[in-house]
């Protein structure tokens, strides 16, 4: 009968189950560092695509989605893996050690002492404390070890920061998936409906509040209603900063629009049209077979050098709306309609009077429902401390002992992560000691 | 203000343009002793330089750092306290000798564009805002500093592998003396560059309702972040080290540059377009 062989002992310990090694492979720091410059240029190419491309072509498609999940899920497997390990790190040091393990560290330093025995060990101990280190004496049967530490939260700090951009993801997710952004807005006296949210809102008064400065952007301030089956549910000013929030969702003032007041008149008939225009509407005459279009308001008129018209600043000294006409699909030049000052068309079907009567303003919105933010916010937060844990506070250990076969303090030390940083704290413990020897 | 902003530019200009040259001398010319001569000119070109942004905030009623021309100000500004500050803590005073030449370019750059103030539009008056720019162009600064020190690196290691131990290389630091400014350098500008993209996006959402816009400037600021972020990563958790690290970095500051001077010229547009 055949005897099964077995594997040689190094092979038995090496060999993981497919499932480990899939896990070792998908919590791997080179998958994570793969994954995170694969998005980096990824982004490189999006930004040489048209911004709205670019979203809907690369940033919302599966396979970048896909990419940022794996990403995830690195995060999440490597987080995992190494809470265990920095644990035992952190909270589970080897506080014993004996001269000679002392003297094999990477930092260390033997020093010769007056006086033999626990007084030099006494005056290491100050010194530590004095550097900030949290001592304890260990008694063993080789002897006493002092042991000083300080920064132990800083083994943590990669831990929670990858859990940060774990919560980060998540709250995008989140935000995605239960929120909305969407755009609207208009004048005194107009209401939208928003569907996602089932609310309606009424624009109330829309007010301009001029700077100082009449070229800087003013403020608007406008009143909304929100309404739901006919039930006030909020109501608020929005304006620039200071958005309306209810339910999780936030309407923000986004810009404001000029809307002209336009009559236009037959003279044959008397009748008249009261019409409003934003910039870019059109109207068109049936009867005239003639077509208005609005270009641009200028609520300070000016013409600028080349036959440009303009606008010298916000506040309204001379209102001018910038208009063309269409007849008979012929596009004529554009031309000018100052306040109060009629202008007759001459149509194939007769004239027609045109008054700019006047001028408001509509207040266009943002409106974002993203019930992600908490979240968002708590892992930004979280990154921050995180990323503060990490840098700035280095966990360091040193270990002293005396040495009773040479007559020398032995003193040790390791950091996590920064050789150099406990190299500079082992020289000001050697040299307080040594001015303690008075050497 | 034009006049007395444009003659205290131009001394800013003179003491930094002097400093950098006596270092340079005193980098190469191994019998002279002029740093302690170029490091009080840098000092008081650095004096000059504040006086200037204080002049600026004062009369204009904001704090400098809403133009173009100002942001290279404020950039250079940082960076010569980033120095000054390694020099106390470190006695790291050879970064002067690399560093000077670096910041005179960035004030000499800022020549080129309008010293004009600017009218801010009412959504841009913010304490989120200001804390969003302020913190990066720290973090561009730290980054800059860091961009010299392995450059200095590159430098010392070259000339170490080709067996050159001349008078410049005894002048600089050793390897891995200059590989760990540079982690601390690049840690504290990570640091702030995160605080800064989570400040701006607090802004945005406060303002316009969303945190991220996927502009050409959050994307390149996400690069920057990511590309830090695997020089720490690499650094601090695969052992990298020295030579590999110094070239990540260049790669990080580059894209620094490319984020703060050609997306705000030739990929402008969105929320981003004035800085």
């Amino acid at each position: 009968m055949a005897q099964e062989t077995p594997g040689l002992p190094e092979q038995q310990s090496t060999q993981a189950s497919p499932i480990k090694q899939i896990l070792n492979f998908l919590s791997s720091m080179q998958l994570g560092i793969i994954l995170l410059l694969l998005l980096a240029v990824i982004s490189v190419f999006a930004t040489t695509q048209e911004m709205n491309t670019a979203i809907s072509s690369i940033y919302t498609s599966w396979w970048f989605v896909g990419i940022m999940a794996f990403t995830a899920l690195n995060l999440l497997l490597c987080t995992i893996e190494r809470i265990g390990p920095l644990t035992r790190q952190a909270f589970q040091p080897k506080r014993e050690m004996t001269a000679d393990g002392i003297k094999k560290m990477q930092i260390n330093r033997v020093i010769k002492v007056k006086s033999p025995g626990d007084e030099p060990l006494a005056s290491v101990q100050q010194i530590f404390k004095s550097n900030g280190l949290q001592t304890t004496v260990q008694e063993t049967s080789e002897g006493i070890t002092l042991f000083g530490e300080r920064g132990k939260f800083g083994y943590f700090g990669s831990i929670v920061t990858h859990l940060s951009l774990l919560l980060i993801l998540l709250g995008a997710m989140y935000g995605a998936l239960t929120g909305y952004e969407t755009r609207n807005g208009g004048m005194s006296g107009d209401n939208f409906f928003v569907t996602q949210g089932n609310w309606r809102a009424d624009i109330g008064e829309v007010r301009m509040v001029f700077e100082k400065d009449p070229t800087v952007r003013p403020r608007v301030y406008s009143d909304v209603t929100i309404t739901r089956n006919g039930k006030v549910i909020k109501e608020g000013t929005v304006s620039i900063n200071d958005p309306l929030r209810f339910e999780g969702t936030s309407i923000y003032h986004s810009t404001f629009l000029w809307i002209s007041q336009v009559n236009i008149t037959d003279p044959a008939t008397g009748t008249v049209e009261e019409l409003k225009f934003f910039e870019g509407d059109r109207y068109f005459l049936q009867d005239k077979g003639v077509q208005f279009e609005s270009l641009a308001f200028f609520p300070d008129f000016t013409m600028a050098a080349g036959g440009r018209p303009t606008s010298k600043s916000y506040n309204p000294n001379r209102p001018v709306l910038a208009y063309r006409i269409t007849i008979n699909g012929q596009q004529e030049p554009w031309d000018l309609l100052e306040l109060n000052e009629p202008a007759t068309l001459e149509t194939p079907n007769g004239p027609v009077e045109i008054t700019l009567t006047g001028f408001e303003n509509a207040a266009v919105y943002s409106i974002a429902k993203n019930l992600g933010r908490p979240i968002l916010f708590i892992g930004a937060v979280l990154m921050v401390i995180g990323l503060y844990m990490s840098f700035f506070l280095f966990p360091r250990r040193f270990w002293a002992t005396f040495d009773a076969k040479t007559s020398s303090l032995v003193v040790g030390g390791r950091g996590y992560r920064n050789r150099l940083g406990v190299e500079q704290i082992m020289e000001r413990i050697e040299s307080e000691i040594r001015n303690r020897e008075g050497e | 203000m034009n006049n007395v902003g444009l003659a205290f530019y131009i001394l800013s200009l003179c003491f930094y343009f002097s400093a950098a040259v006596i270092f340079l001398i005193d980098l190469t010319a191994s019998e002279k002793q002029l740093l302690p001569i170029a490091r009080i000119l840098l000092i008081i070109g650095f004096i000059t330089l504040t006086l200037l942004m204080i002049g600026r905030s004062v009369v204009y009623r904001y704090i400098p750092l809403y133009t173009f021309h100002e942001t290279l100000l404020f950039f250079a500004w940082v960076a010569t306290i980033v120095l000054l500050v390694l020099e106390r803590a470190y006695h790291f005073r050879a970064i002067y000798y690399f560093a000077t030449p670096l910041l005179f370019g960035f004030l000499f750059f800022a020549f080129f564009f309008t010293p004009a103030s600017v009218d801010l539009w009412p959504e841009l008056r913010s304490i989120w805002l200001f804390a969003h720019i302020l913190t990066v162009i720290v973090a561009y600064g730290t980054f800059a500093v860091a961009f010299v020190v392995s450059g200095m690196y590159l430098l010392v290691d070259n000339h170490l592998k080709k067996k050159n131990f001349s008078s410049l290389i005894s002048k600089l630091p050793s390897l891995d003396i200059l590989d760990y400014y540079n982690y601390k350098l690049v840690s504290v500008g990570f640091f702030l560059l995160t605080i800064s993209i989570f400040l701006g996006a607090m802004w945005a959402q406060h303002v316009w309702g969303a945190l991220w816009r996927w502009e050409h400037k959050e994307i390149w600021s996400g690069i920057t972040w990511i590309i830090y972020a695997a020089y720490l990563h690499t650094r601090l958790m695969s052992g990298w080290q020295g030579r590999k690290v110094a070239m990540l970095n260049t790669l990080g500051f580059a894209t620094v540059l490319f984020n703060y001077v050609i997306v705000r010229f030739f990929l402008t547009g969105g929320l981003h377009q004035f800085y």
